[in-house]
């Protein structure tokens, strides 16, 4: 075991590249072997062997041949080096400080930009905020945002939530709620049920809340609202109440709800 | 994996880039041909085609082949040249495209004409020297024996073979070499270690007479 382990060292003891410590080993198994000694002798003489071949010459006119076919545009560089160079010289010249700025500046912005896009539904505005000492009412999970979205209570008019659609209001009451861009999870039942309400009794009303809305937001909320009336077969009277409403916006409202009662499910 | 140094402290270290740019005198001519001068590229050609094609020569054993060879090195260089970067010497940057540059060549060869290579180098690896007994100095400087040392080369396969070329032949450090074939240090001195006893046994004859001269 030992004999194979040095033996396997015999090339590098013979290049005088081992430590110490084991070319004492290596000497010290050498003394005593015969066989390494013998193998250390024809590897040694086979270095030799190597190191005497001559230097080869090369023909005289390689170089020039090899610059008259640079010359020739044989080793222009391919669109990929060229590629390849101006991406090092931006990573590694005189450009590099400044391409590192805008790469900074421009991780900074996307960060930034995501961060306003999932930060901005839950600002709310002093007047919105719910009562101090309050706390919000609930969490719930949300199709939309990876945070669980925010049930607060507030007594703000419906047209200043409008650019907080995604935060699901609550009036004083804590009955009346409104559900701005979510009107699909559980808790929006009631904002549901009060749209239906308000489109059957008071059709220019509904009209008006409706817009308040973002159009993104229009579309879930007629969606919500138009199954919602078509489950509970008031669909067509709403359709009638809407075409009475001398609003041009009411008629967009009108199709959506006819669409939903076309629709099979 | 350039050569290790000894800091203040007497502890091994790498070479930093300063220390590379410093000790390689090919960076001002590397530099020149950078900003498109060709004769600092000409220039740096003559530096290094002697050992180019010495390497080629003995790697793919044919001086025409080798030839071809060097001058692919050197168009391939040109046109890869933004690639180097000064972590490591000049000289180890154009060794790596020429073993490159020798391995796409035997891979281009063909299936067919390995086989025949290898059948060919076989046959003269088993085949003895003449019988007469020579003395070794004799053997040293006989152009058979060169022959048949090139031969035992050729027949290594090329993992073990550029190895010990660049080591035995071209004098290059474990290191060096490491950083050539982009293999570590360990496997180069495994690989040399393999391709010395492979050799060994095909010139054991010739390795005994230069032991018993000695």
């Amino acid at each position: 075991m030992i004999h194979a382990r040095l033996r396997r060292q015999l090339s590098e003891h013979l290049d005088g590249t081992l430590g110490a410590r084991a070319r004492q080993r290596v000497e010290r198994h050498l003394a005593g072997c015969e066989e390494c000694r013998a193998e250390l002798a024809d590897l040694r003489a086979t270095v030799a062997l190597l190191r005497s071949l001559p230097v080869v010459e090369e023909p005289e006119y390689l170089a020039t041949r090899i610059l008259a076919r640079v010359e020739a545009g044989e080793a222009s560089p391919t669109g990929f080096d060229r590629l390849w160079a101006g991406a090092a010289a931006l990573l590694t010249g005189s450009w590099a400080p400044a391409f590192a700025a805008v790469s900074v500046l421009f991780v900074v912005f996307t960060f930034l930009r995501v961060q306003v896009d999932v930060r901005l539904p839950f600002e709310v505005t002093p007047e919105q905020a719910p009562a101090p000492g309050s706390t919000p009412v609930a969490f719930e999970a949300s199709p939309l945002f990876s945070q669980p979205i925010r049930l607060v209570q507030t007594t703000a008019p419906l047209e200043t939530r409008r650019r907080f659609d995604p935060i699901v209001l609550m009036d004083a009451s804590g009955v009346d709620r409104a559900c701005g861009a979510n009107p699909r999870v559980s808790t929006c039942e009631g904002f549901r049920q009060r749209l239906l309400r308000l489109a059957l009794e008071n059709p220019p009303e509904f009209v008006s809340e409706v817009h308040a809305f973002s159009p993104a937001s229009q579309e879930r909320v007629l969606s919500a609202v138009s199954r919602e009336a078509k489950r509970s077969g008031d669909a067509e009277v709403i359709v009638s109440g809407l075409s009475a409403v001398r609003d041009p916006r009411a008629f967009p409202l009108v199709v959506r709800f006819q669409r939903t009662i076309a629709s099979r499910d | 994996m350039t050569q290790p140094m000894l800091d203040r402290a007497g502890a091994l270290r790498a070479p930093g880039v300063d220390e590379i740019r410093a000790a390689d005198p090919d960076l001002p001519l590397v530099d020149l041909w950078r900003g498109g001068d060709l004769r600092a590229f000409g220039e740096l050609v003559r530096r290094h085609q002697r050992k180019v094609f010495g390497l080629l020569t003995r790697m793919l054993g044919d001086r025409d082949e080798a030839e071809d060879a060097v001058q692919e090195t050197f168009l391939n260089l040109h046109r890869h040249g933004h690639r180097f970067r000064s972590e490591a010497r000049f000289s180890t940057f154009v060794y790596r495209v020429a073993v490159n540059a020798a391995l796409n060549r035997r891979r281009s060869q063909g299936r067919r004409r390995a086989h025949l290579d290898e059948y060919a180098n076989g046959q003269a690896i088993g085949a003895s020297l003449p019988s007469t007994p020579r003395g070794p100095e004799d053997a040293m400087g006989g152009g058979e024996v060169r022959d048949r040392v090139q031969r035992c080369l050729q027949a290594l396969p090329e993992a073990l073979r550029a190895p010990v070329v660049l080591y035995d032949i071209e004098g290059l450090s474990y290191g060096e070499i490491a950083d050539i074939l982009q293999i570590a240090e360990g496997t180069v001195k495994s690989r040399i270690h393999r391709a010395r006893h492979a050799l060994r046994r095909e010139l054991a004859d010739l390795a005994r007479e230069i032991g018993a001269s000695r």
